[in-house]
């Protein structure tokens, strides 16, 4: 159970705020921040404290996605998942989430397929694809 | 039995029998419909979800007829002649409560209201999910799109919509397949799709399930081929069309947890788009709107003919059930 709460935790990216995602990304592209750091860089500019940026950097650790050794009196932040990783998840939990919402016709997909659609039946559509573009070419 | 209990049992009847015979009618209705052009087939998916309340509307228009011509005309009350113990339908009716009715009231009114909320907690997570894939991504004012991680493309908002596409989908498809991605797309924007589904879904909610999901099944086939066939016209290549919706699927199916792409739904709708791509032959359009005409005076000369006869009928039904 503890598992499952953790990996839910892990992967769901439906309550980052811009300040965590700006946190994110200033860890990913230093490889390495303090409180003092990321408030220079984040918090002065958006004229917020060093506690809310603390409370962001503290948030991504328990979610995982920072990791933390301590320098002192204060703690180091590392990234724990890489800035692709993280893109690929929070958007395939997005996607997920939308998922319940297209069977309430709230949006649109491209290509609806039945989760088993087989590249057999892929395969079958192509040849019939291939076909009427042979038949437009005699033409 | 109050007048609003009356008005339940014949609004639910009208749409019973209706919803039974619709049934019955789906699957043949269904078949040749899928011969005619699908913005055709879109208006009367939705005149055939809406089938049922008209019909629910006309049950009770008919038997209350006669009653409101003589208030309204201040006619002497001519519920007499039908027979049965007392005036049921007329405004001056003295009928008992029946707790059945309102049982039944009562549970429609739940299953409404219930639908209606899953929808509107439907909307607000694919608010809150779309927002959270804006923030991931940023806005192509040159494509007019929202550019996301992932492989997704979708339409979603109401009354504003917006269309999200997938970078990976950008990278993995050719020039061409992108272009009828994104003419798809924008199609759904200026045909307003999102209302559509938003009205059939408040038609739908209504309907018993057993022709709620064909029909909306059919609805989004029809709306999606409807963008098909206008994506096909602005790239001015029905294959191009074609050749997009069997890559998306491969990249769908692709990319494992087919979480993009491979939403569930009726399992001949690819097939079904690719094909009408690869050999559209749509009947003419005069057709439907020829039959709908027909229908529709069919329906008024009924009711202009048997409104009497089905007041008389339905009091005097109503009066034996009632004893």
């Amino acid at each position: 159970m503890a598992h499952l709460r953790r990996q839910a935790l892990v992967v769901s990216p439906t309550r980052f705020g811009e300040l965590e995602l700006a946190v994110l990304e200033l860890v990913w592209s230093m490889g390495e921040v303090d409180v003092r750091i990321a408030h220079e860089r984040l918090g002065t500019p958006r004229g917020i404290t060093s506690n809310t940026v603390q409370s962001a950097l503290e948030r991504l650790f328990r979610k995982e996605l920072l990791s933390r050794t301590r320098a002192g009196h204060a703690y180091r932040y590392t990234p724990a998942v890489s800035r692709d990783d993280f893109f690929a998840r929070a958007a395939a939990t997005a996607a997920g989430e939308l998922r319940g919402a297209r069977a309430h016709g709230v949006l649109a997909a491209f290509v609806d397929i039945a989760a088993k659609a087989d590249r057999g039946n892929l395969d079958r559509l192509e040849a019939i694809l291939a076909a009427a573009r042979a038949k437009r070419g005699r033409k | 039995m109050n007048l609003f209990c009356v008005l339940f049992v014949l609004a639910a009847s009208g749409a019973a029998v209706t919803s039974v015979a619709l049934r019955a009618a789906l699957h043949p209705l269904i078949h040749q419909l899928r011969h005619f052009a699908p913005h055709v087939r879109v208006r009367w998916l939705l005149l055939l979800l809406a089938g049922p309340l008209v019909s629910a509307g006309l049950a009770v228009t008919v038997a209350f007829g006669p009653c409101l011509r003589t208030f309204f005309a201040s006619l002497p009350d001519d519920c007499h002649s039908h027979g049965g113990p007392d005036f049921f339908f007329c405004f001056q009716m003295r009928m008992p409560d029946v707790p059945a009715a309102w049982l039944a009231t009562g549970a429609l009114a739940a299953i409404l209201g219930r639908r209606l909320f899953e929808h509107a907690r439907a909307s607000l997570r694919a608010r809150a999910a779309l927002g959270q894939l804006r923030s991931l991504g940023h806005y192509d004012h040159e494509l007019q799109l929202w550019l996301v991680p992932g492989d997704l493309a979708i339409v979603a908002g109401w009354p504003r919509s917006e269309v999200y596409v997938g970078a990976r989908l950008q990278r993995v498809f050719s020039p061409d397949t992108f272009a009828a991605l994104l003419a798809h797309e924008h199609a759904h924007q200026r045909r307003g799709d999102m209302g559509i589904h938003l009205a059939a879904q408040m038609l739908g909610s209504c309907l018993p399930g057993f022709i709620r999901a064909p029909l909306l099944g059919e609805l989004d086939l029809a709306i999606e081929q409807a963008c098909d066939a206008l994506a096909a016209v602005e790239i001015r290549d029905p294959l191009a069309v074609a050749r997009s919706l069997l890559d998306a699927a491969r990249t769908g199916l692709a990319s494992g947890d087919g979480l993009a792409l491979a939403f569930c739904a009726v399992k001949d709708h690819l097939e079904a788009r690719v094909r009408a791509l690869c050999e559209p032959r749509w009947l003419p359009s005069r057709r439907p709107a020829a039959a709908l005409v027909a229908i529709a005076m069919l329906v008024l000369g009924a009711c202009i003919t048997f409104d009497l006869r089905l007041h008389d009928l339905s009091e005097a039904l109503f009066g034996r059930l009632l004893g």
